[in-house]
């Protein structure tokens, strides 16, 4: 059996899972309310006059903050804490396959949540002339801002059997992914580091690279930090994962 | 078949393993035989791999350690803890073992198990809904599922209602009978006397003596009891042969009733440790 086999197995339990409890429903309702609650309420939609979805995307981040560690603080987690880890763990291949099914399946879940807010494209497409390219490339940094997020949760989820513990860490990880670029601490730092320090930091953040995906550019280097933080936090999962086996 | 040579592990000040070594022959039902935290449970994690000795050799079919991936393929496992997934239902449970030992015929040979463990009539039910015994005797299926050389049964019948354990012990004959090689670990010596062909008798982490059970009641087993009764008067004796002995005492006259205690695993326990298997 190849390794993408067994990927697609993994996969395919692991992403049925997300429908066999309420995690699914709630997960989906809460998004997408609350997508489309700071989109009209906070972000001004309406009020904008501007046929974009600006407003729409821009709170993302920080939703993601909060609701990928409602996901991915169950994908090992819960093996440990049923003790299904001990078996699948003796299977006859590495780790690598078990992190990418179990990560893949994440990634598609909250993906899906993203597809399903396709009314508020819809919306501005009907209101006026919306630029669709720039559309198209703000779901794709959405959707790798979400694959970066739950790697980071993922490799946190294998530290631990408590899923709150899980839940905390990546929140908290996903924050420091996000605040390095705030503009609120960027100024703070322009008073007193150096340029290329603030422009270092600022370019590990996650919310630099997802806000220039925002503008509708696909500049290769977003791409690839996203692909990085990705990689990066799948290899430290098959770490971690092989380093606290039975646990 | 499999061995383990001098196996040390320690968890921060307690020993877990302390010179542990054993070596199971193919075809053979190895009994691993004691108390709670005697370090049976994180023997087998280390013969499977699952756990790294702090020192020592494991040596699967003469293959190598079980921390190969290659090598793990002929070992199956049932933990102490049921390890399955309870939102999907007994048959999904085994398929997707299946799949991922990438097993010919999956759904075939997950048929077959579902049979052999006499489950057929709930295989669409979810195990969330199973009683401890029916989860019990899947986890020993989903162990059994690409059919493996040697079979690591960690307490399988610990918690389960007696019609389950006669379930799970007729199973593990009928394994060994099949030529599988098993290692068993249970604190009930009941079931170690009954289907082992040898018992390791483990204490504090250390292999304290290795023999059939017959071997190990001579070597500590002590004398048999003979109780003889005369009307109210009860006497006891011990012997190392009751057989003459109660002969002696029926020559004497006068008896009105015998009972012969002979020696058990019990007894091999508490002279091998000085404390009973249930302390």
């Amino acid at each position: 059996m190849s390794g993408a086999q067994r990927i697609g197995v993994i996969f395919r339990r692991e992403f049925r899972s997300y429908f066999q409890t309420p995690l699914a429903a709630v997960f989906l309702v809460i998004f997408l309310f609350l997508a489309g609650f700071f989109a009209f309420n906070i972000g001004g939609f309406y009020d904008r006059n501007q046929a974009d979805l600006r407003p729409f995307f821009q709170f993302h981040p920080w939703l993601y903050v909060f609701l990928v560690p409602a996901v991915s603080m169950r994908l090992w987690a819960e093996e440990r804490r049923t003790g299904t880890i001990e078996l699948i763990m003796t299977l006859p291949f590495g780790s690598r396959d078990l992190v990418l099914g179990k990560f893949l399946a994440a990634w598609a879940f909250t993906s899906i949540a993203l597809a399903l807010t396709f009314p508020m494209w819809i919306t501005v497409s009907w209101l006026g002339d919306p630029d669709h390219g720039t559309i198209v490339v703000a779901y794709l940094a959405s959707a790798l801002l979400g694959g970066a997020f739950l790697a980071v949760g993922a490799f946190l989820s294998a530290l631990t059997k408590n899923q709150v513990i899980a839940f905390v860490l990546c929140a908290v990880a996903c924050f420091v992914l996000l605040l390095a670029g705030f503009p609120a601490v960027i100024d703070f730092l322009r008073g007193w580091a150096p340029r290329g320090v603030v422009e270092g930091l600022a370019s590990t953040s996650a919310l630099t690279h997802y806000e220039s995906m925002m503008r509708g550019v696909i500049d290769l280097r977003d791409v690839l930090f996203f692909a990085l933080v990705i990689t990066a936090f799948l290899v430290l999962n098959v770490f971690a994962i092989d380093w606290k086996k039975s646990d | 078949m499999l061995t383990l040579g001098d196996i040390r592990k320690r968890f921060g000040a307690t020993t877990a393993v302390d010179g542990l070594s054993l070596q199971v022959s193919a075809g053979e039902v190895f009994g691993l035989l004691g108390p709670n935290g005697a370090g049976k449970s994180t023997s087998l994690a280390i013969a499977t791999g699952l756990l790294a000795a702090d020192s020592g050799s494991v040596d699967l079919l003469g293959l190598g350690s079980p921390t190969n991936a290659s090598v793990r393929s002929h070992l199956g496992l049932a933990p102490q803890e049921i390890t399955l997934y309870a939102e999907l239902t007994a048959r999904e449970n085994l398929l997707f073992f299946a799949r991922l030992y990438g097993v010919a015929n999956a759904r075939r040979r997950v048929e077959e198990l579902l049979a052999i463990v006499e489950l057929e009539s709930r295989a669409n039910d979810r195990i969330g809904t199973f009683s401890g015994g029916m989860k019990r005797r899947l986890n020993l299926a989903a162990a059994l599922v690409h059919d493996p050389k040697v079979l690591l049964l960690d307490e399988p019948t610990a918690g389960v209602d007696p019609q389950s354990r006669n379930r799970i012990l007729e199973l593990v004959r009928t394994l060994a009978r099949a030529g599988k090689t098993i290692v068993y670990t249970t604190h009930y010596m009941e079931e170690a006397a009954k289907i082992c062909d040898r018992v390791g008798i483990v204490d504090h982490g250390r292999m304290l003596d290795v023999g059939t059970v017959a071997q190990l009641v001579t070597r500590h087993g002590g004398h048999s009891a003979v109780t003889v009764s005369r009307g109210d008067q009860d006497e006891r004796v011990l012997t190392a042969d009751p057989v003459a002995e109660v002969t002696r005492q029926f020559a004497v006259g006068g008896v009105t009733g015998v009972r012969v205690e002979s020696p058990d695993l019990e007894a091999v326990f508490l002279a091998l440790t000085g404390r009973s298997l249930r302390e």
